[in-house]
């Protein structure tokens, strides 16, 4: 009989086999058996051996790759002769920020067998050693030991995974160190393994391999102090002591509750404003669930996925009406600790039973407890790295000692690190990582990363910022620049027409193009024209730069802009999605440059009915670049009768139209006050910083271009969908849940007796209009901040994923939308302009390379997640950069003026027990004024008293707290009937905002708001002071109307929290050039005010009432040294223009007036003073 | 179904003298094997990767068998009754209280496929010799011999998982042989039985991570898996003794001849299928599991006339050859038992073991 055995033995040695079992989701097992062929021509890499350089196999495209590893690496004193590393897999898990470390690790030999395990242990690790591998600088090399037949391992009978691997490991390293010392004699160099595994270290010693433990090797180095830190913590650590939390569940266990419906999964977000209390929105119920105190949380940290258990009904509980802070609990946690218990055994049946009155009491609103739920297991850590600051507590010295590195986020809890370099790191933003939670340490343990450099210093802070918010900020790498056309600049759109740039082009130089945008804007990506047809019609056209003719699918620059998914635009900088040759200059649709352009134009009627559509690839050339008030202006001139303006006013007159026509079908009309950072060349120059936040008026010539903008998202929507039925890009807004408007709906009821209908769009818009508050016209506009808060976040989505009555965007009433108008800044954008251009049949430059991902669903999905993921973070990080803005100009001014900071209108937005959430309409934030904050005292006694009072302590603060009610009473200690002061929701107080340092190291560096409020509403003004501890910038800068007014929705996934209408200011012109962090231009409001004060002494005085006189004029200067003051009038209706000059003496005085009024409010209307310009 | 799976080539004449010399004392068989002597046969195990367990057994004559075990996880259909008692004290899942009410497997969770050349798979006779290879695998635990260990030995109760899951084994059995003619062909039972019997008992089952009620997960290292049937020197199995044999026994005149040929076969007076299994776990105790008698091959034969024709039809002529009608004397019944439980069985088993134990 012949056998019919394979034989693996030596007779056959170029063939192993792998064999291990597979479950799959269906619950089936399998055997997978794996043949592996072995090899003898894969490289060492090593530049000093010409063996393997000669036989090394050649790559798919026959080339050879080139050896990684250095001729001359790395000395140390132990490695005279230079070494290599070979790192395990836990030393990769845990020391992924030291590899990566620019001082040392180098030359590194990345095994297969522990890249392997690596990817599935950790994929997110996998991908930056990938990284670390491709980059050249850092010398790692990939070698594949299991397809070398001398590598290769096979594993023994009875020899467990690991001793397999950790075998292997060694083996390949003898194989490297004889194999070198065969190639370089006496200069080999040493081959090092790097493992924290003792065992395999004796193992190795035997075999005569070099073995270190990671801390052993760092070491040796010689930045040792430095790098230490950065060796992950417990690695070998048996759990010891008390175990604090629970254990996981099983995985097998997790996995049948999740399919028998008893277990939820789901991503856990940490409230914002109690830092014990979390929810987890699961897919089976309409609200989140609650997870209330860190067992419960059970070591999740913020945006992990989690596994929940639902609690037993007795354990539910209302969601918290009290603020809590990290901080302020550090003393007394012990108190969360009351234990959950190990309850009673619940069965399946009962377990059922239970999720059914989670639903009902998800349906029931707002009054009764709610379901709570415990964490069982977690199914993926989204650990990253943290942005924080060392806790100041901890002593000096240069010993190692523990402390508590405290992050930004509020949402992450502290992390203990070790570290010898304390004295240094306090004071700093310093970056960490978390290792590991064990059962039994109640903080996460983590390691240093690196420091940013020194709190409040701009550098630091950008940079914390955009880590924080996962942006990427590097500059681009010539990789991606080799990409740009290579005339750079001096490309020009081809005079000749039989250029190919010209194929499918048409010539539309001859239209009367202009382009609207926000002053100081250089990367303009949309332009217009208008012109009335022989028929009385009317054509529109809106052209958008053609981005995509100058990146081409799939080369570097778009696999680049495909993860940066948007530009990000901070208060002072812009983290651009694209080089700035192509943003700001080539693609950008400047005036009198002939531009290469995406046009839509449609034939409108009067009536502004879409007779036709027509897309085309186009050249244009603009005739204007306006600003919106430019624009304004030119329309409401009545001397401008040429055709350009006849256009914008046919523009202007159309989009009154669609905008009424949109406003009928249902758009709600979301936009909340918005606030702008003026930085730099718009700012004026005047001594209060604070002038520079401004809240934003809008035009109308703002609300044409986003008319405009919205009709050809639509009309490019419909049309891709009509070519790519499973695959198009659009973006939807998704009717929110009822359930989401309880809460605000009762909150309306009982205060002021409003009725909010939700039943569709075009109630709520309905209902929210009649939300009027004749006291307070703020009022309506708080209630649609709130109303928006409610719904969920438009999202980009690929056709095929959602059935067509899901295409509906709830905000704008339209029944399918994308983006299209912004390709310069938006990977959207850019990816509907390629499917545009298929769906046109465009067979010109740039259409020979097909974009696959535009007809592959799955890819498309990917990028819709991560278009999502960045466009959020962008909003987040913009918003962040505003608080950070205004949290610095708080602190100038009272640096300057010496006071205590700025009394502004504020709202009360919710109510807790124990304080708060207060809007200020100034500064487009929100922050919380906690109940020791409370300013009891009344008005006479100064404020002086009152804060050396508070801080001694005297006064004892006590609150009654009617949660029916919305209201809260403060009082002093016994005095309840004297001193008590009630506030509730929606009410409008007076707050003092200013900065505060606080001692805390929470919020070190992130400077406090300190509030006070007066109360208008009672009879006797009183004041009560407040912190705000979490200033949140509502909205900002609505530059690009179209998106902000589409993106207002576009906000809370919850329905909660801190999520806001946003959009980042963008085309901050001081950013222009500096990509890196570390070169943010110093603020240049600070080098112009020297030459104000020298040469000015006019000032330029706007929004001041229209019916002031130069009585009022001079009145609002009182106390100022005046020469004489002008108000312009115009001549047509003999009324004020608006705007008044007032001429000083000098450039001290007139300063010092700027100082003093600039932002000042006559007749509910903020006073804008400026020096002027030209004088 | 006759035990001979084609119908014999010799003539009357040679069956009549087969007979007489196969019913002499000590019987003389054609290829001068003792009554208690075994066809030598080869066997190696673990021949196919991609299977929990299989099993390549040839005989000299040509004839191999290819065996493959799957093993799956599978649904079990949920009792209406009594299945609520069951979920309640699932939290305790692996408590010692719950050994007294231990599941029962159904024997339906074994299935056995045979493929033999020449044959349709809706032949008749291939469904009876599936069934009778696959249910001495199922023997109930409680018909199994007394002990104790055997007790908790039941092959598809081992396969029980939890009261909603459970292993499904999948046993294929193809049969190559070679091309008809070139060899009188023999009744393939033995062949198959010991090639089922290596094959389960290479066949190791993964290790489930999964603990009580939970969905089965299973372990990806397959150096964890564990042996379906004990091994020697490993704690952990699914059933406890050794898969059981199915030796054929012929029965010639009063003589017990072991592992007939096809030749032989062709002139038995009677044909049993023993199925014997190791009781307890020493190698020195047999037990039988189940006997089956098979229709000879013999009767489809034609018979011999005798060269004076006047006699009675129905007289017996000696010399000439005369077709078996079947029908055993119950001394030879007894006979073949004691054999079987004697010397022949345990060595059997024994060379079994030992074939394992060095690990085939």
């Amino acid at each position: 009989m012949k056998s019919l055995k394979r034989s693996f033995g030596d007779s056959t040695a170029n063939i192993s086999s792998k064999v291990f079992i597979r479950s799959l989701k269906s619950g089936r097992v399998q055997k997978v058996v794996r043949e592996q062929y072995l090899r003898k021509d894969i490289s060492c890499s090593s530049q000093l051996c010409s063996a393997c350089a000669s036989n090394a196999a050649a790559d798919a495209s026959g080339n050879v790759p080139k050896p990684v590893l250095s001729r001359q690496p790395a000395r140390t004193k132990s490695f005279p002769t230079g070494h290599y590393i070979v790192p395990d897999t836990n030393v990769l898990l845990t020391g992924i920020d030291l590899l990566e470390h620019s001082d040392a690790f180098y030359d590194v030999i990345i095994l297969q067998t522990v890249l392997d395990e690596l990817r599935n242990r950790s994929l997110p690790l996998y991908n930056r050693i990938m990284s670390l591998v491709k980059s050249e600088d850092k010398r790692f090399y990939l070698f594949f030991n299991e397809f070398r037949a001398e590598t290769n391992v096979v594993r023994e009978e009875s020899e467990t995974v690991n001793d397999r691997n950790d075998r292997s490991i060694r083996k390949s390293a003898g194989w490297y160190a004889t194999h070198l010392k065969a190639a370089a004699k006496k200069n080999a160099p040493a081959i090092v393994v790097i493992t924290n595994d003792a065992d395999n270290r004796r193992k190795a010693e035997v075999e005569g391999i070099e073995a270190l433990s990671l801390r052993e090797y760092v070491s040796g180095l010689e930045n040792a102090d430095h790098l230490l830190d950065m060796v992950a913590e417990g690695q070998d650590r048996a759990v010891q002591g008390e175990l604090i939390y629970p254990d996981y569940f099983t995985q097998s266990r997790v996995q049948t509750g999740l399919k028998a419906g008893v277990l939820h999964q789901g991503v856990f977000h940490v409230s914002p404003h109690n830092y014990l209390e979390g929810t987890v929105k699961v897919p089976a119920f309409d609200k989140p669930l609650l997870i209330l105190g860190r067992e419960s949380s059970n070591r999740s940290v913020s945006g992990d996925v989690v596994v929940v258990e639902v609690l037993s009904k007795d354990q539910w509980k209302q969601p918290s009406s009290k603020i809590i802070d990290e901080e302020a609990m550090n003393q007394n946690e012990g108190a969360e600790d009351e234990g959950e218990g190990s309850g009673p055994i619940i069965t399946e049946g009962e377990r059922k039973a239970l999720q059914e009155e989670v639903k009902s009491a998800h349906h029931a609103g707002a009054d009764r407890a709610q379901p709570t739920a415990k964490v069982v297991g977690v199914m993926k850590r989204s650990w990253r790295q943290y942005v924080g600051t060392v806790d100041a507590s901890a002593g000096g010295g240069n010993r190692q000692q523990t402390v508590f590195l405290v992050p930004m986020d509020k949402k992450i809890p502290k992390i203990r690190m070790r570290t010898r370099q304390v004295d240094q790191l306090i004071g700093k933003r310093v970056v960490a990582t978390i290792d590991a939670w064990d059962r039994d340490s109640r903080y996460p343990a983590g390691h240093f990363v690196r420091s940013l450099g020194g709190l409040e210093t701009k550098e630091a802070e950008t940079e914390a910022l955009l880590l924080e918010f996962d942006v990427q900020y590097r500059p681009f790498p010539k990789a991606i620049l080799d990409c740009l056309p290579s005339e750079g600049h001096n490309w020009t759109v081809p005079q000749d027409k039989s250029d190919p740039g010209w194929v499918g082009r048409k010539d539309l130089r001859e239209l009367l193009v202009c382009s609207i945008d926000p002053p100081g804007c250089q990367d303009i990506d949309d332009a217009l024209h208008a012109r009335q047809l022989p028929n009385g019609n009317f054509e529109v056209g809106v052209h958008i730069a053609d981005v995509p003719h100058f990146v081409r699918p799939n080369n570097a620059m778009d696999a680049e802009a495909t993860s940066r998914g948007t530009t990000v635009y901070l208060v002072d900088k812009r983290i651009d999605m694209l080089p700035s040759l192509l943003g700001t200059d080539l693609c950008s649709l400047k005036p009198n440059v002939e531009r290469y352009a995406f046009s839509t134009i449609w034939e409108l009627t009067p009536d502004a009915e879409i007779v036709k559509a027509d897309f085309t690839k186009s050249v244009i050339y603009s005739r204007e670049g306006f600003s919106y008030e430019a624009a304004q202006k030119r329309v409401d001139d009545k001397s401008a009768q040429d055709d350009l303006t006849a256009g914008m006013r046919h523009l202007l007159r159309l989009s009154k139209l669609l905008r009424a026509k949109r406003m009928a079908a249902g758009a709600l009309n979301l936009s909340s006050p918005e606030v702008r950072i003026e930085s730099a060349e718009t700012s004026n120059e005047t001594g209060d910083p604070l002038a520079d936040v401004k809240t934003k008026a809008s035009l109308e010539t703002n609300s044409l271009v986003e008319e405009f903008m919205l009709l050809a998202n639509t009309t490019v929507a419909t049309k891709i969908q009509s070519v790519f039925p499973q695959t198009a890009l659009l973006r939807r807004h998704a009717e929110p849940p009822v359930s989401n408007f309880a809460d605000l709906s009762d909150q309306l009821k009982r205060m002021r007796d409003m009725e909010l209908d939700v039943s569709s769009s075009k109630a709520l818009a309905d209902s929210l209009d009649k939300c009027i508050d004749p006291e307070h016209p703020f009022f309506n506009t708080l209630i649609r901040i709130l109303a928006t808060r409610c719904m969920t976040s438009a999202e980009y989505f690929c056709s095929g994923s959602h059935a067509e009555p899901e295409f509906r965007h709830y905000g704008l009433a339209s029944e399918i939308y994308t983006h299209f108008t912004s390709p310069i800044r938006r990977y959207a954008d850019l990816l509907v302009h390629r499917q545009l251009a298929y769906a046109i049949s465009y067979e010109g430059q740039g259409s020979e390379v097909v974009d696959e991902g535009l007809r592959n669903k799955n890819k498309l999905e990917n990028v819709c997640r991560n278009l999502n993921f960045r466009h959020r973070n962008a909003q987040h990080a913009g918003r962040a950069s505003i608080e950070y803005y205004v949290g610095q100009a708080l602190k100038q001014r009272q640096a300057k003026m010496g006071d205590e900071g700025v009394v502004e209108d504020g709202y009360v937005m919710r109510v807790f027990e124990n304080g708060a959430v207060i809007f200020v309409r100034k500064f487009g934030i929100e922050g919380v004024v906690r109940l020791e904050d409370f300013d009891l005292s009344p008005r006479k006694k100064s404020k002086k008293d009152q804060r050396t009072e508070n801080e001694e302590g005297l006064i004892t603060k006590e609150s009654e707290f009617e949660p029916e009610n919305y209201a809260l009473t403060v009082f002093e200690k016994g005095k309840k009937d004297t001193t008590g002061r009630r506030i509730e929701l929606f009410q409008e107080v007076k707050v003092r905002v200013s900065s505060e340092e606080k001692g805390g190291a929470r919020e070190k560096g992130k400077r406090k708001v300190l509030q006070s409020l007066a109360l208008l509403m009672t009879a006797e003004p009183t004041t009560m002071q407040g912190v705000f501890r979490d200033m949140t910038p509502l909205s900002i800068s609505k530059l690009d109307v179209a998106d902000s007014l589409e993106d207002s929705p576009a906000i809370a996934e919850t329905g909660g929290g801190d999520n806001n209408t946003i959009w980042p200011p963008r085309k901050a012109p001081a950013t222009a050039i500096a990509m890196s962090p570390t070169r943010i231009p110093a603020s240049p409001s600070v080098l112009t005010q020297d030459k104000a004060l020298r040469n000015k002494s006019h000032l330029y005085i706007r929004n001041f009432p229209y019916a002031a006189q130069g009585e009022d004029l001079r009145k609002f200067f009182v106390g100022h040294d005046i020469v004489s003051t002008s108000v312009p009038v115009n001549p047509r209706t003999n009324r004020a223009v608006g705007y008044h000059f007032v001429t000083f003496r000098g450039g001290a005085d007139a300063q010092r007036a700027v100082d003093a009024l600039s932002g000042k409010l006559v007749v509910e209307q903020e006073v804008f003073v400026q020096i002027t310009r030209d004088s | 179904m006759p035990a001979s799976a084609s119908t014999s080539q010799l003539s009357p004449a040679e069956l009549s003298y087969l007979h007489s010399s196969l019913s002499s004392h000590p019987p003389i068989r054609p290829d001068a094997r003792l009554p208690t002597d075994f066809r030598p046969f080869s066997a190696e195990t673990n021949v196919l990767p991609n299977t929990m367990g299989s099993a390549h057994v040839g005989f000299a004559d040509g004839r191999e068998a290819v065996v493959g075990v799957r093993a799956e996880v599978e649904r079990t259909a949920q009792v209406a009754a009594g299945s609520d008692a069951r979920e309640d004290d699932t939290e305790m899942g692996d408590t010692g209280d719950s050994k007294t009410e231990r599941a029962q497997g159904k024997s339906s969770w074994i299935s056995l496929t045979l493929t033999l050349p020449g044959l349709r798979d809706d032949d008749p006779g291939l469904f009876f010799l599936e069934e009778m290879l696959r249910e001495v695998l199922v023997v109930p635990s409680s018909t199994t011999s007394t002990t104790t260990a055997a007790a908790a030995g039941s092959l598809q109760d081992g396969l029980v998982i939890n009261s909603r899951w459970h292993w499904r084994l999948h046993i294929d059995v193809v049969l190559i042989s070679p091309p008809e003619g070139s060899a009188a062909g023999s009744y393939p039972l033995p062949l198959l039985s010991m090639a089922i019997h290596l094959a389960l008992r290479d066949t190791r089952i993964p290790r489930l991570k999964s603990e009580g009620e939970e969905d089965p997960l299973a372990d990806d290292d397959w150096e964890a898996s564990v042996h379906l049937y004990a091994k020697p020197g490993k704690s952990r199995c699914f059933a406890a003794g050794v898969p059981p044999i199915t030796l054929l026994v012929m029965v010639v005149g009063g003589n017990v001849v072991f592992d007939p040929n096809g030749t032989e076969l062709a002139v038995a007076d009677g044909v049993f299928a023993v199925s014997i299994a190791r009781a307890g776990s020493e190698n020195d105790l047999v037990s039988i599991l189940a006997v089956r008698m098979l229709e000879t091959s013999a009767r489809d034969t034609f018979k011999g006339v005798p060269r004076n024709e006047g006699g009675n039809e129905w007289d017996v002529v000696p010399g000439v050859w005369r077709p078996k009608l079947g029908g055993v004397k119950r001394a030879v019944l007894t006979k073949v038992m004691k054999a079987v439980l004697g010397d022949v069985g345990k060595e059997i088993v024994g060379s079994l073991e030992a074939f394992v134990v060095q690990g085939g």
